[in-house]
């Protein structure tokens, strides 16, 4: 639901910064 | 050695990513809930909810196991066992604790009702909506408050992004 996000540069910006963490990234990958 | 039991979802990950980005080694069980693994009897034994996460520590305090079948409870017992990602500083930990909670209490419990209702047999369009709503209200007040601090709770990542991201993760 990428309308709900839409036009939030911040939160973009921090969510980015999140995703590329390593750790984050073995996570999520299922 | 700890043990996690959990699945894709918000609440899942959350767990998951404290034990990744606190370094704490761990076997993952993935929980099939399409299958209704997690109301199994074995399943219900660790955690009588019968929802996913569910961690036990078998190293746990005093060298005694330890189950917890709380995503929150987990990423904090993470970050205390690790001692990482929680602030000493009691004004700093308060801040995180209070983001912590909006993407455990406000955030992630929005989407699920968003996602719930969304895949209904008949979706009401109007609560769909307001859900919606609420779950993008809920985003602009992040949106601002990441515009001021660079991360959740302050100029640190903390546990409260961890729990913020697992709520983000699947929007």
């Amino acid at each position: 639901m990428p309308e709900l996000v839409a036009g939030m540069p911040n939160l973009e910006r921090w969510a980015g910064e999140m995703a590329a963490r390593p750790a984050i990234q073995r996570a999520t990958k299922l | 050695m700890i043990d996690l039991y959990a699945a894709g979802t918000s609440n899942g990950m959350r767990a998951r990513i404290a034990l990744e980005e606190c370094g704490l080694a761990y076997t993952f069980h993935p929980v099939d809930l399409a299958k209704g693994e997690h109301k199994t009897p074995q399943f219900l034994a660790m955690n009588p909810f019968g929802v996913i996460p569910v961690m036990i520590d078998r190293d746990g305090p005093g060298g005694k196991p330890l189950t917890l079948h709380q995503s929150s409870a987990i990423l904090v017992y993470a970050a205390e066992k690790s001692g990482r990602f929680l602030p000493k500083d009691p004004a700093a930990r308060a801040a995180t604790w209070q983001a912590l909670m909006s993407g455990s209490t406000d955030v992630t419990p929005t989407f699920g009702v968003v996602n719930g209702l969304a895949r209904a047999k008949e979706p009401h369009a109007p609560s769909v909506q307001a859900f919606k709503d609420r779950l993008r209200a809920l985003f602009q007040v992040w949106d601002g408050l990441l515009g001021k601090s660079k991360y959740a709770a302050g100029g640190e990542v903390t546990i409260a992004d961890f729990s913020l991201y697992a709520g983000y993760w699947r929007t």
